[in-house]
This record gives C-alpha cells, structure tokens and sequence, in this order.
C-alpha cells in the first residue's frame, strides 16, 4: 500500500513549485514546514474550564497559568526546545523574546508593553519529553471574558488562513453546554464531509467536582462522561468523552516528596477525624491535629490537592497502595484520568500522527487549488484528487477511532478482526490477516480474498448495524488493498 | 422520433430522465421506482445483473454484489468479486449500459445526445474516469454537467432567473449530501465558491436512525436473533424496507406504525413525524452548517439568495425545508420531484446540446473491451440478438376461469359484495416463448403497489413446447402455452415452456435465479387478477360463531360437532355463551389457532368462500399482501403438487417463534386438530353490489367486528332478551330471545324522496320458521314508523317463500333507539301482505317513500305501496320480532343504505 506521507511530501514538492512566486507561496511553505513539525494538538473550552491545569498536567510542569493572566487571553503554543524561552508573535507577523515571572514557584509569562490585542500568539518553549511528539496549543476560553477573546479563539479554530491550524482537538467542558457544541462545531465544519471526528476528544474536565469531590466523585464523573458521549450532538463532534480531575491530575504531575511525606502523616488519622476535617478549607487547616503538619502546609495542600484529592491520595496511602512519591503520583494520575487520556491521546493522535498531519497537509491544498485563479493547477488538481481518492489510511483510521471509542455496534469477535485487519495490531499484512510472519504470498492472497468476501457479507447482511456496514465497506476495501498488493510484489 | 437522455449517477440511485418534442420526462428504468439502486452484482458465471435485480439477488448472493461504487472512482485499488478484479468505472459502464438498454427499449434507437452528471466537487481525474466509463458503455462525446448545475437547469424551466442571480442547491440524496452556491448567466449557471458535501449523509442514514428506533422499542426480544437463519434475514430485509417507508410516509403523515416480523418478536412499533425530526435533527443541522459554508466560501450571505433549491429524495422529509428555511430566512424551493431533477436537467443539457455536439453510442456495447476488467465477461446474449421472440398475445387463450357469478349470489366460491377484507390475487397469464428471462411487468395497473416481477418456472417443471426458439410465429405454442406464474420462479437459460393451467412450481426450494438485465418480453405480460383472498386469518370470535352454530344442528349431537370443530383448547367452554373464548385468554381479534384441515374447509364454505389453493396463498405471501407468521394456514387439498401425500393436507406460513415465513410448509392428516393451524379463505370473484343512483344520505356495508359501533344500536341494558353483534363472515346478526326488537339508525333526514334498502338474511335456510319476522323501519319519527317484515313461509327446502307484511304502528312505540319487550301481537295487523318466491336465503328489502306513498320492494320485486305521511327528522333502522315468545330468532342485515332520490 502506498504510503499517504509519501504521497502528501511529494505533493507538497509539487504544490511549491506550482505556487513559487504566487500570493500562495509562503502558505505552501506552511504547510510544508508544519508537516515535519511535531503533531498540534489544541486545547479548548470556555473560560474557566480547566484549560491550564490540564496543560500543565499533561506538560509535568506549571508551565500555563491558571489565573486569567494575559496567557489565557492570548493563544499560547507550547513546543519542545532545549532551553526556556518565549516568543511573542505580533499580528505581522514579527516575533520578539519575553521574560519569564517567576511568582511563588508558578512560572508566568511577561508580555511587557505589547498590547494583547497585537499579540497573534505567544510562543512557549519548554524542554519536555511531553512536547516532543506534540505541541500543545492552549486557547483562550470562549465565554464570559469578552466577546473579543471569544472571537480570538473562533478565528483561530477556524482559520482559513491555515485551514487547520490544529490537527487534533482536545474539547474541555464542565457540562453540556450549547456554546461547548458550537465551538466543537467550529472546529468540525473545516472538515464536514466526515461527520465522524478523528481528531477529537471531549474532557469532562473537573470530573472531581461532579461527585463533591467525594471518594466516588469519579464514578459519577465517568457516568455523566458515558451519558454526554452518546448526546448526538457531541457524538458528532468529538470521538469520545473522558472525566479527568484536572486539579489532581496537575498536582499528581508534579507531586513532590514534602507533600508525600505531609499526607503520609495525614493518613495516619483515624478516618473519621479524616472526613470531618475535609468539610470546608477552613476546618481542614485551622483544625489543631494529632499530627505534625503545619497549619500553613494544611492550607497549601489543600489548594494543590482539593477535597477529593486529600480523600483519595490519604486513602491510597492508608491502603498501601502507594509507598513512594512516584507510585502515589502514578496512583493519583490513575485516579484523576489522566493516564486515561494520554493512553488516547498516544494511540488515537500520537499514534497516527503521519497520518493526521498528511491529512492536514491535503486539506491545506485542496483549499489552494480552491482559490489558485490564474495560477494553472489542472494536474496538481488531478493528483490531489488521485491521491486522496487512492488513500485508505485516513478511512482506516476513522474505523479504528470508532472501534476504540465504542461506536461500532457489533459482537466483540467482529471487532477485534477488524481492528486486526487495519492493522491496529500490527501494520503487517501477515498481522492484519492473522498469519505467521513470512507467510508465502499466495497464502496472503488467499485468505485476504477471503476476508473480502466474508466481510462484504457481513455488510450486506440486513442485521448488520448501520455502524458495522459503514465500517465493514472500510474493511473490505482494506482487504483489496491486501490483494492488489501482494499480486503486484509477486 | 429523436430524443435526448440526461442520467444521474447516484452514489445509491441512478436515474435517467429523456426530452422529447420539447417534454421532460423521468423514465421508469425500475419496476417499483423510476429511479433504480446503483448496484451491481455478478454471478459466478460472469452474468452481470444491474439495478432492481442486482438489489433483489443480493441477499442470495452477498458476496458477488457491490454497491456505493461511485465512492470508489478513482481508487486504483480494485474491487475483488469472486476474487477477480473490477474497477469502478467497469462497474459504472455497466449501470449506464443498462440504463442505456432499458431506454432505448422505450424510446426506440439512440438518443441524439446524452449528458451525464457528477458531483461538483470532483476535479479532472475523476471527471476523466467517468467519461472513460462511459466510453465502455459505448458513449463518446456525452455532456458532463455537475449535479447542482443540472439542478438548477431543471428549476429554471419552471421558474423564470434572470441572469446574476443566484440560488442554492441543497441536495440530500440516497447515500450523500451536497450543497452548492450557484449564479445563473447568459447561458446557464456558474458554481460560486467551493461546494460542500457531506460524504455519508443521506435518505439511509435516516432510515438507520428509523431502524434505531425499531430496535431499542423491541429491546431484548432481539436479543437471541440467528445472524445466519434464512428467516431472519428476509425478516430484517422487509424490515429495513418498512422502515424506509415509513420515513418516506412521515413525509406527508404524522405517525406510522412500523410492522416487525421477526422471529420472536412480531410486533408493530409507532414512529410520530416529532420522534423522527428529533432523531434527525442533529445530522441535518450538518447539512445546514455545511450550506452556511458553500455560502462563506462563495461570499454570498442569504439575503442574496433567490431561493434554496432543495433536490433528492430525503429533501422531501419536511422537517429539511423547515430547517433550511428558517435558519436562511430565505424561500425554500421543493423541487416538484426532487428525487429526479438532477436528471431532468440533465436531458435538458443533453438537448441543448444536440445541435452543437452530438454524442454518439455505438450499436455494439462491448464491455470486455474495458481491458481493466479483465473478468467481465460480455454478455451471452443481448436482446437483439437473442431469440426473444414471443407471439402475440392472445386475448383469447388465458386459463379458463370460473365466470363470475353475479345472479347467484349465494353460490360456493363467490364472494358477495365488495369487501375490503379481502385482497385481489395478481397473477400474471404469459404467452409464447421466453428465453432465460426474468421478466417484470411494466404498464398495466399503476395504482398497484404490489412485486409484479414474474418469471418463468424451471425447464425441468413444465412441458417444452415443440417450438424451437424464435420461432415466433408458431401460434399453435402459443395458446397452448398459457402459464399462470407465481410472483417469482426460475427458468433455465434458453429454454422454451409451455404449461397450461398452474404453475406447479412451488415450495421451499421457490427462488428467483435468473435476472438478465434484459427486458424483451415486458409488453407480452399480462397481469390479472385470478382471484381473492382475506388479508387476515380467521378470527377466534369468526370462528365461534361458525362452530357455535353448527351445534344447532338438530340432526347431530351438539357436544360431537363441538369436539370435531373446536380447537383443543376450546374443549371446555361452552359452545352456546359468546365469547365465552375470552376466558382463555383470546382475543377475539385474534386468529383462530388449533383446528383441523377438515374444519377450515367446512368454514370456509359456511363463509360461502372456500379455502385458497396452495398457488393463491403463495401468491399472496409473496407480494407481502397477508401476514404469514402469526399462525399457519391450511390450504386447499394439493390436487396439483406431487410432492404431497395422498390425503395429507398443506400448511403454510409459520407461527412467531418459528417464522420461516413465506417458504414454510409442512403436512397434516386432515380431520385432526394441529395447533398453531388456523385458516383463512379465498374466493374466485367479488361481485360489486350495484349502489342506488342518488345521494348517499347513509351507507353501511358491514365487514367486521371493529364497525358494529356505526351500526344502528340495539344494545339496551333493561333489555337482555335481545343481542346483536358481529356474525361471519361479516353481517351484523340479530337474536331476540323476547318478542320485538327495533334499531333505528341516525336520524335528521325528510323522509320524503328516500329510498332506504338493506340486505337481510335467514340463517335457518332448512328449517321453516314462521315463528318471527325481521325487516326494515323507515319514517320512524314521533307520530310511529313504517315497518316492512318477511318471514320465512318455505314449505320446501327449494324455492323458498317469504311472506310479507307492512305495518304502520303508532307512538309511543319508538321513542328512543332501541324497543324492546313489546308484543307484536297487540299491535294491530298488516296493512299489506302477500307472498314472494326466492331462490336466495340472502333478500334485499326496500322502502321508498315518494309522492306521498311508501312502495315497498323484497327481493327486487315490487310488493306494494301505501299512502304514508312524511315526517321531518325521520329515523330508520330495522326490525326483528317474535310471534312465539318463546323461541330465539336469529337474523342477519347488511348493506342498510339510505338514498336521496
């Protein structure tokens, strides 16, 4: 099978040579130079729903403010670099160095005298094993603030100018809220002919908060996440929905041994004393207590911690379940569904990323070749079109993403060959189709042909569910390609 | 005559549409829609079947069929079929080489230019690809025009544009969705903008969200379903059907019920027009978003817009113009036939172009010159070349049938009056020879919505005509060859047959197998109607009747004859109190289940029906005109299939659990009871009761349970003696157990210029009663009533009497609905009396009151008149009276008309 990065890169060549000294030249090299670069994955949601603490979660540091300092006014973009810097970037384009503020141990950026509203973004560098394979772009919430940040945010999940500025989307939202659908709409309507997202997950940030932060608050989280996934209007729109305690999550990533040894002592009060002292801020830190924590270091847990956070991190370690700094933080990274969402973020995003990113790519010159008056790109047109009608990554991708977030209606069996036959268990075609590794080519040929006919089958079959013959069409044309290339190797 | 041919390629339907003598016109390419699938199946042999056929063979043959292909175009993967190859353009050229067949069948020749759309969004490559499809289906030179462009043609045949302004397309079709920004010019219409589509987003998805709906109102009786028993999967394919019907239906009604036939769950599941908008809203607020774009990208706002042209089939769903209208604040134009105005305006392209650049199509379509296609093999005969010659028809040799029996009406096998319980039986008389053909009948009855494919039955089956094939003018085969074909059966490639009377090909192993695209014999077909059958099983409460009455019978013991036609489950209740099957748990409604061969075959006749043969259920089955799974039905004696053993009687259908539907069968020894048997009856004619001329002022023609509630009422709580109530086959039925009963229908009519008619009947035909008399009640107001009584006077079994008698009887007499407890014998003598002859247990009495007379008629026969009074607001209705308070009078009524002369 070819391969869809192959195909985008020498398009790409193609499309510079094609638009060299034409308005669009410097937008081919965009999206050339993005297409090398890491994947972009966006962070968006209204105001206050958790944007900077899940960035910071997922980054390991408190690299984004989570007051409403001007970083959250302001497009932020975090990226991979060998030493702290940031950038301003104006509307023009021109790109000045800022200084960091280092207030109480939060890093916080310096826009100095640039007016935000000049300021087309703001460029974070930040040595991370997180960013290596993605950059991270928070956006400023969409909602109360002012109408002109919410524009900001608009404008920039749906930019022409770049087409997709992101090439995955994580949505943040505290609930169901028609201003969460029409942003994710936002982001969707660049790609309307594919009503089911591949690059797009819903949070369901905050997830403590749903239970009051009581110790089950994340089995009602992940119930309320289970209920607004199969909404149709967010089914649409994002692949699935995931609670994550983002305050937990960010304290977990960053968890240190003073704090380990505090709520070790902490976990050493009877659980009842335990419970009543967690009712309120005040009697958590103001209560006189058996144990050897300061008042001032109750207070700072707490506000790093919260109440279902001091519920399940003091549980965990009254259990044993946790005996080091590092396995409590990989506890409570658990708890807080954390690991969860970078387990998808790897396998739904990561995992793909070529394959997103050409997609990126692709779109990026179907909307050129949209807008090429007077420039001729009748055969970069043609091979534009070849490519993309030739493709079957994205399509298997899309099956894959449905597959893994539960969209399929069909028994088990059917799922886990189809996952095997994309190739989700391995790119191989001897891993698709099931067979040892060196099989002959005929044996491949044949039980591909086999597949073929026993999934067309399938998708005839009038009880197949819709989703299932959607998705099986996918598998057979996946199974074809097998044919045709092994037949053209042999 | 020369003609241009516009065709729309659809991703899930392809339709073509000519314009002749300046006349647009959609062709009917299919036998149930004009437009047909996009799909194509090849068989094991290389037969390439296109469309409907293709469509019906898939669940048959599922791995040999594709489907959605024109998503494919341009994918150098090829599509695997038997593990051979085909690109989608040898798909594509076979479609339209079918399309191109079927109309040049109707129009005679070639079209003088033909053009072809294709979606906007589809740039030179896969333009390219298109024309070489077409090229293998022998077009060069054809018109390509994009979708919403040949849209908007078709729009502004009827609404006038001037150039610069501009309209939307939105279509929603079968299996996509496209929207496009058009302005109109000199000459046509320029695209403004980049066009959006939505890849898969159609009429199925709805119906998805239908079937959804289905599923989760069943619930977990679906939940053992057999993914690979025959049954269920022709269950769930009807069902996918009644589910695009149903959202079709919502399109103009504002609930359906869905029927579901499962095993295990059959059932009926409502759908309201509101459940389904809110199903779809979501998917069509994308169609509407994706519209805001196609206008952003054109730089066009709304206002701009002259009107939002809505096409394809699922724009009909009134919820999309509701939408689009109000979300653009602008006019939302339904296309009169939305679902074809892509191709309308294609044969307007198409002629425009004649003039400047014809087309041409080459004689010989010759698709294996498609070298991509290696394993498409040309087909073995085309319709020129083939011998598919049939001799004429001949009006004069269809199978001879029972003459209808209107005089007599109470003879066995002829149904009486016109009954919409009863469901006419297609059938279709085929003359001359037919080689390897699956044939589908064209013309003829439009209104009916029935299967009307016919085919031939296998070689092997039936005689081979001594005929030779083309030999066409060989009349003598030809009327000997009069075959009556069920709706669908076999026939060997090249064979000749001749059969006479019924086909006897039926039973389990009945599938179609053969469907060449061809459809030469189409206008030799002739469809009638061989005779009727009722739609639903016997009732229990049918039923009762007839076996509670049998017991009457004074020559044979009633606990015997109760034992032989009760169902075992009936044993014990009593034969003599009226529903008294309701404290089993029956409904009355429901189908009679658990009796004998022998029994259904005494109903039937006592319902002066018969039982249908095993060629008339199938029939009926087939076309999907009768339930077939609730319970099974005994079919007449098996005189014409072989494969049954003697004495042992057939039954058809399934029962719930099992469904094998339509192709079960199995025997039964046929004087003893089997459960899950029940009955239903057929008869060769229905005799329409001529209507009297005039204003129908009131018409009741009883014909079930559910319309004793319009019937004139009878009930009275003080007065036990009398009960009335449904009777079978369908006449309301009267019992007076005291001395009088009168019911007198609705009122508020002047007497004057009325005639009032209904048909009464004696169900006592062998027992002489002159014990009480019945008839009808006119000019029934305050000052007394008429009434016009028989009473049977037979002396002899043949020939029967009836006497007659008009009353005139006086207030207070009828003051309300219903009378009761009155004797007739102080009320005063006949006015008139005298006697008729009849031949019929079945009599229609009339009462006309004219010129200040009432003249009365029984049976046709003028009897005589009286002078009579009018009143204003008169009631009528009728009567039944004891002369012996001791006995139980028994009678039936039904048609009571009431006309305005």
């Amino acid at each position: 099978m070819t391969d869809l990065g192959a195909s985008a890169e020498s398009l790409l060549a193609t499309a510079n040579e094609v638009f060299a000294g034409t308005r669009h030249d410097s937008h081919v090299q965009q999206l050339q130079d993005r297409f090398h670069e890491p994947l972009r994955v966006a962070i968006a949601g209204k105001v206050k729903a958790g944007k900077s603490t899940l960035l910071n979660a997922l980054v390991g540091s408190a690299v984004a403010a989570t007051d409403a300092t001007e970083c959250t006014r302001v497009v932020t973009w975090y990226q991979d670099g060998h030493v702290y810097r940031f950038d301003i970037e104006s509307k023009a384009g021109r790109k000045t160095p800022g200084i960091f503020r280092d207030v109480d141990g939060q890093v916080s950026v310096d826009l100095g005298d640039h007016d935000p509203d000049d300021v087309s973004r703001i460029i974070v560098t930040w040595p991370s094993q997180a960013l290596r394979q993605t950059t991270l772009i928070d956006s400023p919430g969409i909602g109360s603030l002012s109408s002109e940040v919410s524009e900001r945010t608009l404008d920039f999940l749906t930019s022409a100018e770049d087409n997709t500025p992101a090439d995955a989307v994580i949505y943040l939202m505290r609930h169901l809220h028609s201003q969460d659908v029409q942003l994710l709409q936002a982001f969707h309507d660049v790609d309307a002919a594919q009503p089911s997202p591949i690059n797009a997950i819903a949070v369901l940030s905050r997830a403590d908060e749903v239970g009051a932060g009581r110790p089950d608050a994340m089995e009602s989280a992940a119930k309320v996440a289970g209920r607004l996934a199969k909404d149709p209007s967010i089914r649409r729109l994002a692949q699935t929905v995931i609670p994550v305690a983002g305050l937990l999550a960010e304290t977990a990533a960053t968890l240190t041994q003073s704090e380990f040894n505090d709520l070790s002592r902490l976990a050493e009060l009877p659980v009842a004393n335990l419970q009543r002292l967690l009712l309120s801020a005040d009697s958590f830190s103001g209560t006189p207590i058996e144990v050897e924590v300061s008042s001032d270091t109750r207070a700072e847990l707490f506000g790093r911690f919260g109440v279902f956070g001091l519920h399940v991190a003091t549980e965990a370690l009254r259990e044993r379940r946790a005996l080091t700094t590092a396995s409590l933080a990989e506890e409570l990274l658990q708890i807080s569904g954390l690991t969860n969402l970078r387990t998808l973020l790897d396998t739904l995003f990561v995992g793909r990323a070529r394959v997103l990113k050409s997609r990126s790519a692709l779109q990026g010159l179907v909307s050129l070749v949209g807008d090429s008056e007077g420039i001729d790109v009748k055969d970069l047109a043609a091979q534009l079109e070849r490519v993309l009608a030739s493709d079957h990554s994205i399509a298997e991708l899309r099956v894959l993403s449905e597959i893994r977030t539960g969209r399929i209606v069909a028994k088990q069996t059917v799922l886990d060959e189809m996952e095997q036959l994309i190739g989700a268990q391995g790119d191989g075609f001897s891993d698709r189709l099931g067979l040892a590794r060196g099989a002959s080519n005929e044996q491949l040929r044949s039980t591909a042909i086999e597949s073929a006919e026993r999934w067309r089958r399938l998708v005839e079959n009038p009880l197949s569910s819709p989703s299932l013959v959607a998705a099986g069409s996918t598998i057979v044309r996946s199974c074809e390609g097998m044919v045709l290339a092994v037949e053209s190797s042999s | 005559m020369t003609y241009a041919l516009g065709i729309d390629f659809g991703t899930a339907f392809t339709a073509a549409a000519v314009l002749q003598n300046g006349i647009a016109e959609t062709v009917n390419l299919g036998n149930q829609r004009a437009a047909i699938p996009s799909v194509v199946l090849i068989r094991e042999d290389s037969t390439v079947l296109t469309g409907e056929a293709a469509q019906r063979r898939a669940i048959t043959e599922p791995t040999r069929v594709v489907r959605e292909f024109k998503r494919r175009l341009g994918d150098p993967t090829p599509i695997l079929i038997g593990g051979s190859p085909y690109s989608a353009e040898a798909l594509t050229s076979r479609l339209v080489t079918a399309v191109l067949t079927e109309v040049r069948q109707r129009y005679g020749g070639n079209p003088s230019h033909i053009a072809v759309s294709y979606p906007a969004n589809w740039g030179p490559y896969k333009t390219d690809l298109l024309k070489q499809a077409l090229q293998m289906a022998g077009i060069t030179g054809a018109t390509l025009i994009t979708e919403p462009q040949a849209a908007a043609i078709s729009y502004a045949e009827a609404e006038r544009l001037e150039p610069g302004e501009t309209i939307a397309v939105y279509d929603l079709g079968g299996g996509t969705f496209d929207t496009a920004v058009l302005r109109k010019t000199e000459d046509g219409f320029e695209i403004l903008g980049q066009p959006i589509g939505i890849e898969r987003l159609g009429g199925m998805d709805l119906d998805a969200a239908v079937l959804g709906h289905v599923m989760s109102s069943l619930g977990d009786s679906l939940a053992d379903l057999d993914e690979d028993d025959p049954a269920t999967l022709a269950g769930f394919a009807r069902l996918r059907q009644e589910c695009t019907a149903a959202r079709e239906a919502l399109s103009s009604d504002t609930e359906v019920d869905i029927p579901v036939v499962l095993p295990g769950a059959v059932s009926e599941v409502r759908l309201t027009r509101s459940e389904l908008e809110s199903m779809i809203r979501p998917p069509l607020a994308d169609t509407v978003n994706a519209l805001h774009q196609a206008l952003d990208s054109a730089g066009v706002t709304p206002d701009d817009l002259r009107a939002v042209l809505l096409v394809g089939g699922a724009s009909r769903t009134p919820l999309v113009a509701q939408l689009v209208g109000s979300e653009l604040g602008r006019p939302v134009a339904v296309d009169a036939d939305p679902k074809h105005a892509i191709a309308l305006g294609a044969a307007h392209t198409a002629a425009a172009a004649t003039s400047t650049k014809p087309a041409t199509v080459s004689e010989a379509v010759t698709p294996a010159t498609a070298t991509e296609v290696p394993a498409v093999a040309p087909q073995p005969s085309k319709p020129a070349a083939a011998p598919v010659t049939l001799a004429p028809a001949n009006p004069a040799t269809p199978t001879p049938r029972p003459s209808p029996h209107p005089a007599s009406q109470a003879d066995s096998g002829t149904w009486i009056s016109q009954n919409r319980s009863l469901v006419g039986l297609g059938a279709f008389v085929l003359l001359g020879l037919v080689v390897a053909g699956f044939l589908a009948t064209r013309g003829g009855d439009d209104t009916t919505d029935t299967e009307t494919a016919v085919a031939v039955p296998t070689a092997a089956s039936v005689p081979v005509a001594p005929s030779a094939p083309g030999d066409s003018t060989d009349t003598d085969a030809a009327t000997t060859t009069g075959v009556r074909l069920p709706v669908r059966a076999t026939v060997d490639a090249g064979s000749v047959f001749a059969v006479d009377k019924t086909n006897p090909v039926i039973g389990t192993d009945l599938v179609a197998t053969l469907d060449p695209p061809e459809y030469a014999s189409i206008r030799q077909v002739e469809g009638r109607v061989i005779g009727f059958i009722d739609v639903v099983n016997t009732s229990n409460i049918q039923y009762y009747d007839f076996a509670s009455f049998q017991t009457t019978n004074p020559e044979r013991d009633r606990n015997e004859v109760w034992a032989e036609l009760a169902p075992e489950a009936w044993r014990n209740i009593s034969p003599t109190v009226p529903d008294s099957f309701e404290a089993l748990g029956l409904e009355g409604r429901d189908p009679v289940a658990g009796i004998s061969f022998d029994a259904a075959d005494i109903y039937c006749q006592y319902a002066l029906k018969r039982l249908p043969t095993e060629l008339e259920w199938e029939l009926a089955a087939r076309d999907g005109s009768i339930d077939v799974t609730t319970v099974q039905n005994w079919v007449a004696f098996p005189e014409e299939y072989s494969d049954t053993p003697a004495g042992v009687a057939v039954l058809r259908g399934s029962f719930g659990i099992e469904a094998l539907s339509v192709f079960y069968r199995t025997f039964g020894d046929s004087p003893t009871n089997r459960q899950n048997a029940g009955l239903r009856c057929a008869a060769d004619d229905v005799v329409e009761v001529p209507r009297p001329t005039g204003e129908l002022l009131y018409a009741r023609e009883f014909s079930g349970a559910d319309e004793l509630h319009d019937w004139p009422d009878l009930h009275d709580p003080n007065t036990p003696d009398v009960a009335y109530g449904y009777h079978a086959p369908d006449v309301f039925h009267v019992e007076v157990r005291g001395s009088l009963a009168v019911a007198v229908g609705s009122g508020q009519v002047q007497a004057d210029n009325t005639t009032l008619s209904a048909d009464v009947e004696l169900r006592l035909p062998d027992e002489p009663n002159g014990g009480f008399r019945y008839g009808l009640v006119a000019n029934a107001g305050p000052t007394g009533y008429l009434g016009l009584l028989v009473q049977d006077a037979s002396v002899e079994a043949d020939g029967r009497e009836l006497r007659w008698c008009v009353v005139q009887r006086s207030n207070p007499l009828i003051t309300a609905t219903v009378v009761g407890g009155q004797s007739l014998l102080e009320n005063g003598p006949c006015e008139l009396e005298g006697v008729v002859s009849t031949d019929a247990t079945r009599n229609t009495l009339t009462v006309t009151l004219t010129g200040g007379n009432a003249t009365f008629s029984v049976a046709g026969q003028a009897v005589g008149s009286v002078p009579a009074q009018y009143q204003a607001d008169a009631s009528f209705g009728f009567i039944a009276e004891n002369l012996d308070p001791s006995i139980l009078s028994h009678v039936h009524f039904d048609n009571l008309t009431l006309v305005s002369s």
